[in-house]
């Protein structure tokens, strides 16, 4: 019986880490662009939840929900300006990538939340009506912009990263599936320090 | 008037049924190991898209680009360059490809490049 306490005690304990994960930051990469020592945002992309299987149009898809970061840390408003081009191709007409924007809002409370607490996805993709044709966004000094990205894959492989990558004032998306990777021009972020 | 309609929508077709031409690129693998094809496109429109996969042995990649467009095929040094959002022609490098021929297709045999044939930066 003495001996026997420990190991409960070690089980306990690896059961208690193993169920940690309501900790995570769910962060896959931060990164932080200086246009110049006045012009500084930082952008925080996430890793990917779901995987799930939503049909349309005769087709499956998997589903991958990330979220994305944008904070201005410069003393000037930055306007933002997302859009994406319908499908992207990983190079084979059978895969392919769908980025739609919701209408829903991601706040950091969702960050644990199964799908980041984004509902109704099947819907999502089915119904135009539910999607926004664009992202833009005007965000003011020291303010940051918590938005989703819904990512649905036409014969994905695993494993699905995603992440904006600016250069200079365009915004690109690179999204690497398995061992694929493609990446697009998707807009841009403008320093309005004439305001 | 009437006239004038049919011929003006018929322009209009034609010209829109040209602007669908495109141009159908296949990469083929034909070596015995994985290829790591990393292609850098400009289409004309402006947009520089980055594709990188890793073929299989006899794995094809196809894309239908429009006419114009370039295909520059990138080493690893121009790949990382490429993917933090930087523009490769500006460093005097030139494209493997410019699509001129609409409605047709090329295959590219993998093996003909080399691994490591390419152009640097």
């Amino acid at each position: 019986m003495n001996t026997f306490f420990p190991f409960l005690l070690l089980l306990l304990a690896l059961n208690v880490r193993g169920q940690s994960v309501q900790n995570r930051n769910w962060v896959y990469s931060n990164v932080v662009y200086n246009a110049s020592t006045n012009k500084k945002v930082s952008i925080t992309n996430s890793l990917p939840k779901g995987g799930g299987i939503v049909h349309h149009k005769a087709k499956e898809y998997n589903y991958f929900i990330f979220w994305t970061k944008i904070r201005n840390e410069s003393p000037f408003p930055v306007e933002l300006k997302i859009q994406f081009s319908p499908s992207i191709s990983f190079g084979s007409k059978d895969s392919y990538a769908k980025v739609v924007f919701t209408k829903s809002t991601m706040t950091s409370s969702n960050v644990p939340a199964f799908d980041y607490g984004l509902t109704n996805i099947p819907a999502l993709l089915a119904n135009e009506s539910n999607q926004l044709k664009d992202l833009t966004n005007r965000i003011l000094p020291q303010n940051e912009y918590l938005f989703y990205i819904p990512i649905f894959i036409h014969k994905t492989k695993w494993p699905v990263r995603a992440a904006f990558v600016l250069s200079d004032k365009k915004l690109f998306y690179k999204i690497t599936a398995g061992t694929d990777t493609v990446m697009v021009p998707c807009g841009g972020i403008k320093f309005l320090s004439g305001l | 008037m009437k006239n004038i309609a049919i011929f003006i929508t018929l322009h209009l077709f034609v010209f829109s049924t040209r602007a669908q031409d495109t141009f159908n690129i296949r990469f083929s693998n034909d070596c015995k190991d994985f290829y790591h094809l990393s292609l850098i496109i400009y289409t004309p429109d402006g947009r520089i898209q980055t594709r990188v996969s890793n073929l299989n042995p006899g794995e094809v990649k196809s894309y239908a680009l429009p006419v114009n467009t370039e295909i520059f095929i990138a080493d690893r040094k121009q790949e990382a360059f490429a993917m933090q959002g930087n523009d490769i022609k500006s460093t005097g490098v030139k494209p493997y490809i410019v699509v001129k021929e609409s409605n047709a297709t090329k295959e590219v045999m993998l093996s003909s490049l080399g691994q490591h044939k390419k152009l640097t930066l």
